[in-house]
């Protein structure tokens, strides 16, 4: 998109700006007495590999770890279920209006009709990852998973399947590193980690939910 | 930027004049304390994790000048623009000119540091922009015109009633006292406000060289509402926030959520990379990323003080301090209090008139043994205030003399035996008009520095040694051993 003419003002700021990186860097050069410290210990030190992880241990740590954020959780024996789920899901909260991401399984989703998302009463998504440790929700952001459906509805419902729960925020960086052979120049725009509802204290450190995003977020995990 | 000297002693005492502030500090710190230590016990592997930090944070602020041409280059690959901001007025104007630039007239803003220290709304408000923060917090803190009182959470001074009271004048409605339904008032007011903005602004938790990602770490959903909803996106980052690799933000995101608020993880992480791209439907049209140096560059060179690049802003030093305990957020007279703010305040503006900051505090070392990045906070707030004494930005104490007379009295008085008991024996006997109730009220200067905030435990007349040989002597001897 062709942008209109900057304003004077914006030149001005540019030539500020070239000359003030100039500047910062002149006064950093001579705090850079040492080489780079290319020693990657990070990658896997806090993982014992020898630990074996048992699948049906992570999704009991992840629920029990959503819960504890106030966060509800549905789990689904068999897939065929889940549009029964679903259905049962906005049945119960009385949801005029729902939107959801266009993505498999939700795609075949035949409820009521999709409206606008400032308006819908739930936003149903998908869950690339999970954490157990720490009860976590990984959405990845992309053209059929918009990061607003997770966000704008009073009530965020997160289809997980079970497989992609992984042990802890270490090993689900390590995860998203493989898919992406470490070359980060396809990263997507945003990866957004939701662990249980909307939450603040500040008003006396009163525990009170859905602020600005959703005040439940309930997880199916299939 | 500051104005005049800040007072620390004058800031402290005003403070310490309110009841309702000292229970709400007294509150707040105890359940933060708590619920750090719950959340760090959790993780078996915690001093590797600082210690690894730590290694990470030291290699960057080395070699920041590297790491800030890779971070550019990152950003600008996936679409987004750079700005290299020297000070705050620069870092200001760049947002103004930004926001002038596309026609903005509403501004969105989630919390960060950084935006307070540049006094960004000021700047906004000033140039015809309405700007409005977001937090709950935050909000509250701007709608009476105050200044955040902490820097995770900003209004823990107001209580419900103030807020309430607050909410009915500036929004007609009843005065409600459920912190639910304030809440709940505050998210419709601001909803309308995201919906209707055209420009986010926000802060930055950790930038990430190798990628050009940021991530932004909250409980709310207003810094995600605030990087989604307007088209453009305006992020602003203190220098040394950067971490080199990808992955190594799997320890810093560990770290600060236990840290801060002693939860497993914030509830909400957003790491963004560059602007929307074809196909999706949100998201900002225009991504901007504001390099704010401000005076770090200067502490980078400086061997003795640069560890304080390395600050995470968890608050947890904040938290555990015992100084802050008592004379609360706004005595430090700037954005950052507690500990790292008598670090940094002095390094980011006029020694001359930030001279009292190094000296509010007692070196217990609480905050170095919390920190998640391992600030050796003793360690540079005694080389501050070398600083500050070298250059004669303080005059010297005239209880500095006085505490120079009562160590040498103290020292020969401990050195035998003999001139201790005979101390004790005449404090006894001196000590008789000032006694009542076994405590010593209204004592002579310079002791009435002591006895005018609190009563002196009475000398007893039947010292320790004498009690103890009376009760086990000749019996029970291997207790001594």
């Amino acid at each position: 998109m062709e942008r209109k003419i900057p304003w004077e003002e914006q030149n001005i700021t540019k030539m500020i700006s070239k000359e003030s990186k100039a500047l910062i860097l002149q006064n950093l050069c001579s705090a850079s007495t040492m080489e780079r410290d290319v020693n990657e210990s990070t990658e896997r030190v806090f993982l014992d590999p020898q630990l074996s992880i048992d699948q049906s241990k992570l999704q009991n740590d992840f629920i029990v770890n959503f819960e504890m954020v106030s966060g509800e959780v549905h789990l689904l024996e068999e897939k065929g279920s889940l549009i029964e789920k679903i259905n049962e899901l906005i049945q119960e909260l009385g949801a005029q209006s729902v939107s959801f991401w266009n993505t498999k399984p939700l795609k075949s989703l035949e409820i009521a009709s999709e409206t606008d998302l400032a308006t819908a009463d739930i936003g149903i998504t998908g869950a690339d990852f999970a954490i157990a440790d720490t009860g976590t929700l990984v959405l990845l952001s992309g053209p059929e998973q918009p990061r607003l459906t997770s966000l704008l509805p009073p009530v965020h419902i997160a289809i997980l399947e079970k497989e992609n729960i992984v042990l802890d925020i270490h090993a689900l960086f390590a995860k998203l590193g493989e898919s992406y052979e470490k070359n980060y120049d396809e990263l997507c725009t945003c990866i957004s980690f939701i662990t249980g509802p909307s939450r603040t204290a500040d008003i006396e450190l009163n525990l009170t939910l859905g602020v600005h995003g959703p005040g439940r977020a309930i997880v199916i995990i299939v | 930027m500051i104005t005049e000297r800040i007072d620390f002693k004058k800031n402290s005492v005003e403070a310490l004049k309110s009841p309702k502030l000292k229970k709400a500090l007294v509150n707040f710190t105890d359940r933060s304390r708590a619920f750090r230590r719950k959340a760090v016990n959790e993780v078996s592997e915690w001093e590797e994790l600082r210690s690894e930090a730590r290694r990470i944070k030291e290699d960057v602020i080395n070699n920041l000048d590297s790491y800030l041409l890779e971070l550019e280059k990152s950003v600008i690959r996936m679409g987004g623009n750079v700005h290299w901001a020297k000070d705050a007025e620069e870092a200001s104007s760049i947002v103004v000119d930004i926001a002038r630039e596309n026609n903005v007239r509403n501004v969105v803003k989630s919390k960060s540091m950084a935006t307070e220290e540049i006094e960004l709304n000021r700047h906004l408000i000033s140039n015809g922009i309405n700007t409005v923060e977001t937090d709950l917090g935050e909000y509250i803190v701007q709608l009476c015109d105050d200044h955040p009182f902490h820097i995770i959470a900003p209004a823990i001074h107001k209580t419900k009633e103030d807020i309430s009271k607050l909410f009915s004048e500036k929004f007609g409605v009843p005065e409600y006292e459920e912190p639910e339904k304030l809440t709940e008032i505050a998210r419709k007011k601001l909803r309308e406000k995201f919906l209707s903005a055209d420009m986010g602004v926000s802060g930055v938790n950790f930038a990430v060289a190798e990628s050009g990602t940021i991530a932004i770490v909250e409980n709310e959903g207003n810094a995600r509402l605030a990087t989604t909803v307007p088209d453009i996106h305006v992020a602003i980052m203190g220098i040394e926030k950067i971490v080199p690799k990808f992955e190594q933000l799997s320890i810093f995101l560990s770290l600060l959520a236990r840290s801060a608020t002693g939860q497993k993880s914030s509830t909400y992480v957003s790491l963004i990379t560059g602007p929307r791209r074809e196909g999706e439907s949100d998201g900002p049209r225009q991504f901007h990323l504001v390099f704010l140096d401000n005076g770090r560059s200067d502490i980078a060179r400086s061997e003795e003080t640069k560890e304080s690049l390395y600050c995470i802003r968890c608050g947890a030093c904040i938290n555990i301090c015992p100084v802050y305990r008592q004379v609360g957020g706004h005595s430090y007279g700037w954005v950052y209090s507690g500990p790292i703010g008598a670090v940094i305040t002095p390094q980011l503006n006029d020694l001359e008139k930030t001279a009292d900051l190094p000296f509010a505090s007692s070196l217990c070392g609480a905050c170095r043994d919390v920190c998640p990045v391992k600030i050796d906070f003793p360690h540079v707030l005694l080389s501050l205030r070398q600083k500050v004494v070298e250059q004669g930005r303080k005059k010297p104490d005239p209880a500095g003399f006085m505490e120079k007379i009562a160590f040498r009295v103290w020292s020969f008085v401990f050195s035998k035996p003999f001139y201790y008991n005979l101390t004790g024996k005449m404090m006894v006997f001196l000590q008789y008009f000032y006694q009542r109730d076994n405590e010593l009220r209204g004592l002579p200067y310079p002791f009435s520095k002591w006895t005018k905030e609190k009563n002196f435990p009475a000398f007893s007349k039947k010292p320790f040694r004498e009690r103890w040989k009376e009760k086990y002597h000749g019996k029970n001897r291997t207790l001594l051993k």
